[in-house]
């Protein structure tokens, strides 16, 4: 990371984030009967969101790509189609995102094209900095906790055991600032070892001052919250969920979830999108996976009774012309994912002007759609609240409509 | 902390017992000696390397595993001859194309554990992860791992242009990075952008999308971005398919300019003119001015002041701009990065700053490697340790290296992995650490008759003058506890006292003093 990440800590709008708790919210540990969980995937790498989400019929994208990247109408591997585009085109979906697909038609799923970051950056990690930090420009994102954080501050999330966990092995920057923040990437490694240990470790970080003794609390006060949790936990059956990495962390969110634990927000990355070469294979090994995992995971929720909403973006989409390694150059608008039973999917939403080079941002699909109104209006509608300030400086763009009332 | 003390936690991998070498109590001339490290390796470590035996293990095409035991043979390989392996491999599993960067890795932990030039083991370090590339991310690029490892180790200490241009040239970066594939038709822009955003100029010089040059505002643009592409095509790699500049195809492994993919047109970059046809100079010229410019002395003085003193540079403190001015008044020479040491380690700033850094999950593991005084067999279960603290050596996942800063290193898991790890690390049944005379454990297990004494003696040796009234007598109990030291048994039977002495020194490695440095 190019920002430091402890100047981060002393936050200038943490104090006003506070007043602003919204009054009767219990600032105590408790553990609902059932979560409303929002969980928020980071697609890292730059996403091709026209490889994922196209208009397989559009006259530009022929002429920008050639057919190994683009969504194919017909023939063998043709893109599944989609109904309710922001277009009178042939709006497909890529032919591995069959579980993504299942959810569209269900209702559950909405894509919103031309999404993204309203900055005029190209770098990834400006841009994921800008994602996790809720923020668009250089001068913010070093004045700014992560977005996850100022939520859990201004809420009094922030200091509940569990009520923000990371599946990853390390904290995202969303979530910096939040000292009580969770990452766990392996519940059967959650743990310490002997009473004797236990009690060395904890008489050792008593009395530490700083970074280390802080954390190193919040650590055995987690481990200690989380055995009392997870007794008796019986894992979900082997294969209901994948062996990569991203589908492993969904279903430590979804354990975390179903313990009771007090889960609000949760953060999961998934790598491995900087397509610059030989896009189409890797591209579609990943599109499978996304889907694989984020079906299995709202699959696994859904029958639990508890309410997820989980938001997917990536830092930017990429160029709409290919370069000639068989790959894609860093570009800016994308498509972002909204899905969970409250959301009213089915439906591609955004403002979408094609792809003709006049209409493009110096080659790029053109940022329509603040990524910042899907969060606000997802954050406002599935939460019930949304602190003042919590996008400092963002006026509301009126909402597209993706949560059912 | 002494002065002593404190160079040695930042610019050595941490005490080692019974270093034959110790940083002395006045540590200049130590200092000036270590920046005058010799390139080749120490006799002792040497030695080491030779004894080292890892594991191969190949299948064949019936997809049968054969596993040996093999000494390391490629460290010292030429790009030629590591080039030739690839082609070569008969194993169904690739795991001899593998292989080279498997030796770098295990050679690291060997280096970094009893190389007396504990300088440049760290600098190798710290340029490693500012070029960092993902050394397992394709065959290709581990195959060449041990010639990248020689650029970075060469170039350390010595002049940022010569080691930017070899690692721009370099098969590792070229194709991490995408530049081997490079064509004037529709340039990769991969490499481009990041050699301006994460190894020179920063992103703090980053202006956008903007249409125009940065030149005025002492930056790079997009517009910038894609010249730099276009001036960099026909750099590649001779890979047996691109054209040399005679019209052969050579298969060497080895950089070269290539002109029928070279963009022949005339550009403009930063505001400058690139005039056509000039080729391969081309790309020199960027290099030049990218080695440069006060956009890359910042970054780099700005990364080497979060390395060695502390996470963020308080009000008023000038280190980083008397590093900076160092920078550019020995752009190019051979002794720049060792001059811009001197100024950070003769500054105020360093010698205020005691305690300021977290170690990384690499400096955790080798400090504990040193300060047991122990052999050390490196083997899979090290790098098992790595990964578990979400750092493999050489296989970050994405080019911008890992962050530097404590907030990225002690969040729940990594603190919980780390006291774990500390244990599995010092225990015997891991055969991480081999059992000798001159073993930490091995020193303290003679001659002892209670628990507390053994931390008495112990947590110095470990902890230094660091060490906390409420670790001291966390310490104390837990030594008498029946896990470790506490029952008459395990102090009488030297065998269970070195067991017991060895999970002592596994619990000091948790302790909140040893994850300082």
């Amino acid at each position: 990371m190019l920002v430091s990440r402890r100047s981060l800590v002393k936050s200038v709008a943490l104090g006003s984030l506070l007043a602003a708790s919204p009054a009767g919210m219990k600032l105590s540990f408790a553990a609902p009967s059932s979560s409303n969980l929002l969980l928020f995937v980071l697609l890292r790498g730059g996403m091709d969101g026209l490889n994922l989400v196209a208009p397989s019929d559009d006259a530009d994208l022929f002429a920008a790509r050639p057919a190994a990247l683009r969504l194919a109408a017909s023939g063998t591997g043709a893109a599944l189609p989609l109904a309710n585009g922001p277009s009178s085109n042939d709006w497909r979906l890529h032919p591995k995102a069959t579980q993504l697909k299942t959810l569209y038609d269900a209702g559950q799923l909405a894509f919103i094209h031309a999404a993204g970051i309203p900055a005029s950056s190209r770098s990834h990690f400006q841009m994921q900095a800008f994602a996790e930090h809720g923020v668009v420009d250089q001068i913010s994102l070093n004045n700014a906790n992560g977005w996850m954080a100022r939520y859990g501050l201004a809420t009094g999330l922030g200091t509940q055991n569990f009520a923000l966990l990371s599946a990853d092995p390390t904290l995202p920057p969303s979530m910096s600032g939040a000292a009580m923040a969770i990452s766990m990437p392996t519940p059967s490694q959650f743990t310490i070892g002997s009473a004797a240990r236990t009690s060395f470790l904890q008489a050792a970080y008593a009395g530490t001052t700083g970074t280390i003794g802080t954390q190193g609390r919040v650590a055995l006060n987690a481990v200690g919250a989380f055995k009392t949790l997870s007794a008796g936990f019986k894992p979900p059956a082997s294969g209901t969920y994948g062996t990569d990495s991203f589908s492993t962390a969904l279903s430590v969110v979804a354990e975390v979830t179903k313990l009771n634990a007090g889960l609000q927000l949760a953060e999961v990355e998934f790598n491995n999108w900087d397509t610059h070469v030989n896009q189409q294979g890797r591209f579609a090994s990943s599109v499978a996976t996304l889907s694989a995992g984020l079906g299995s995971f709202m699959a696994d929720i859904g029958s639990s009774g508890h309410k997820v909403t989980a938001i997917v973006m990536s830092e930017f989409g990429r160029r709409v012309k290919s370069n000639a390694s068989g790959g894609t150059d860093h570009g800016h608008g994308n498509v972002m994912m909204v899905l969970g039973s409250g959301v009213k999917g089915g439906r591609i939403y955004g403002k979408w002007k094609g792809l003709n080079p006049s209409v493009l941002d110096l080659g790029d699909v053109p940022v329509t759609t603040d990524y910042r109104s899907v969060l606000s209006e997802v954050i406002s509608a599935v939460r019930g609240d949304l602190p003042s300030g919590l996008f400092a400086g963002f006026t509301p763009t009126p909402a597209l409509g993706l949560i059912s009332a | 902390m002494s002065f002593s003390d404190l160079v040695t936690s930042r610019f050595t991998f941490g005490m080692r017992f019974n270093d034959p070498q110790p940083v002395p109590s006045a540590p200049a001339a130590w200092f000036n000696g270590q920046l005058a490290a010799p390139s080749a390796d120490d006799a002792s470590v040497t030695a080491r390397l030779a004894q080292v035996m890892l594991p191969l293990t190949t299948t064949d095409a019936t997809g049968t595993a054969t596993t040996q035991s093999l000494p390391l043979t490629h460290l010292t390989l030429t790009p030629e001859q590591l080039w030739a392996i690839q082609a070569a491999d008969t194993s169904a599993n690739t795991a001899l194309t593998r292989r080279p960067a498997d030796e770098v890795v295990a050679a690291a932990w060997i280096r970094g554990s009893f190389s007396p030039w504990q300088l440049q083991e760290v600098m190798t370090d710290f340029w490693h992860n500012h070029f960092s590339v993902d050394a397992y991310q394709s065959n290709t690029i581990a195959v060449m791992w041990p010639a990248y490892d020689q650029v970075i180790r060469a170039g350390a200490l010595g002049s940022f242009r010569a080691m930017l241009g070899a690692v721009a040239k370099s098969a590792s970066m070229m194709y991490y990075l995408n530049q081997a594939q490079s064509v004037a038709k529709q340039p990769n822009e991969n490499f481009a952008r990041e050699v301006m955003e994460l190894h020179t100029l920063g992103i703090a010089r980053y202006l956008g999308e903007t249409a125009s040059a940065g030149a005025e505002a002492g930056g790079y643009s997009d517009t910038d971005v894609t010249n730099a592409a276009r001036v960099l095509t026909g750099w590649t790699i001779a890979d047996g398919n691109k054209v040399a500049a005679d019209g052969s195809k050579p298969a060497t492994g080895d950089f070269i300019f290539s002109p029928n993919i070279h963009d022949t047109g005339a550009k403009t970059l930063f505001g400058q003119a690139f005039p056509a046809g000039v080729g391969q100079a081309e790309g020199e010229h960027l290099l030049d001015i990218l080695a440069n410019h006060p956009g890359t002395a910042q970054t780099v003085a700005t990364k080497l002041y979060v390395h060695f003193v502390q996470d963020v540079p308080a009000p008023g403190d000038t280190l980083v701009a008397n590093m900076v001015q160092s920078f550019l008044l020995n752009a190019g020479g051979a002794t720049q990065i060792q001059q811009v040491l001197q100024i950070l380690f003769n500054s105020p700033e360093f010698a205020a700053s005691a305690g300021q850094k977290i170690k990384t999950p690499l400096q955790f593991l080798i400090s504990l490697l040193r300060v047991s005084g122990a052999e050390v067999n490196p083997q899979s279960n090290l790098e098992w340790g790595l990964s578990n603290l979400g750092a493999p050596l050489f296989q970050w996942s994405t080019p911008n290296g890992m962050p530097d800063i404590a907030a990225a290193w002690t969040g729940t898991n990594d603190m919980i992995r780390r006291w774990s790890l500390a244990s599995q690390v010092t225990a015997a049944s891991t055969k991480i650490l081999v059992d000798a005379p001159t073993t930490l454990f091995a020193q303290i297990a003679i001659g002892l008759s209670s628990p507390t004494s053994v931390v008495t003696l112990l947590a110095p040796l470990m902890l230094g003058s660091q060490l906390s009234t409420s670790t001291s007598s966390a310490l104390d109990l837990y030594a008498a506890s029946s896990e470790i030291l506490g029952s008459k048994g395990v102090l009488g039977d030297s065998t269970k006292l070195l067991a017991g002495v060895r999970a002592l020194v596994g619990a000091m490695a948790a302790t909140p003093e040893f994850q300082s440095r």
